[in-house]
């Protein structure tokens, strides 16, 4: 049933001896309780394991909350930079399409860009 | 504490919210006639600019105004089709095809089939030597 030997003599136990010692005992009481008794044991120590757990949720959420702030962080950015928002971009002021388009109306012949829509100058480009 | 985080993304939400907010729409402008001498003075300012930078473009520009004024409103369609290829063209392609134009105009129908011909069987360098060879006077 144990493997619990006294020791003959106080004094010459080696650690490993007196370690063995102990757990033997240890399984030898903890057989002899109830089932009863082990069950409250056993919530006891959960118990007394909760308070420590408590900490490690809070880890959780404030990985969500920043996960979250560097999702949005990326998204605005993204926007942004669709958006030519990005501050500090410089605003073309002679680059105005509209503007170019107004003077290249009539900067070529007319009839140069009539031809240009035409398939035979199509044709002529891309052979 | 749980409402620490859902605070703090609140705070951030919040402070990235302008940037999704869609800038109201300008109010559509009116016809031209309807427009205000301020309006016009600035759409017409870039052709302003390019007027009185160059005197010698001044004729050119008159002379495609008018011609401009000649055209049909299916006319003025196609042309600014043709405008939207010119602006994606290279300034070697705008030269090939500048003088592909002037020279084709002053072709008679069965001269402009022979000309076609001609530059289908033509290598790049030689093409490179017809466009050189046929440079557009200035107008």
């Amino acid at each position: 049933m144990s493997d619990y030997k006294r020791p003959p003599r106080a004094g010459v136990v080696s650690d490993d001896d007196f370690d063995r010692a102990l757990r033997a005992r240890h399984r030898d009481a903890a057989a002899s309780l109830s089932p009863r008794v082990q069950a409250q044991l056993q919530q006891r120590l959960r118990a007394l394991r909760m308070p420590a757990a408590l900490p490690r949720q809070r880890h959780p959420a404030w990985g969500l909350a920043l996960a979250c702030s560097l999702a949005l962080v990326v998204v605005v950015g993204i926007h942004r930079r669709a958006t030519g928002d990005l501050p500090g971009t410089p605003v073309a002021a002679t680059s105005n399409p509209d503007a170019n388009e107004l003077v290249a109306t009539l900067d070529e012949a007319p009839d140069l860009y009539l031809w240009l829509a035409s398939d035979d100058a199509n044709n002529m480009l891309s052979e | 504490m749980k409402l620490i985080p859902c605070g703090f993304v609140l705070v951030v939400a919040l402070a990235a919210g302008p940037a999704f907010a869609t800038p109201p729409a300008p109010a559509p402008l009116p016809a031209w006639d309807q427009l205000s001498p301020a309006q016009r003075d600035l759409v017409i300012a870039p052709l302003r600019d390019r007027w009185n930078a160059d005197p010698q473009v001044r004729a050119r520009l008159f002379q495609h105004a008018q011609r401009w004024q000649q055209l049909t409103p299916e006319q003025r369609a196609r042309m600014r089709h043709g405008m939207g290829k010119w602006e994606h063209m290279d300034p070697q392609q705008r030269e090939t095809m500048r003088a592909l134009f002037h020279k084709m105009r002053d072709l008679t129908p069965g001269q402009r089939t022979a000309l076609r011909e001609q530059w289908r069987k033509m290598t790049p360098e030689q093409r490179r030597a017809w466009v050189d060879g046929n440079r557009p006077p200035a107008d």
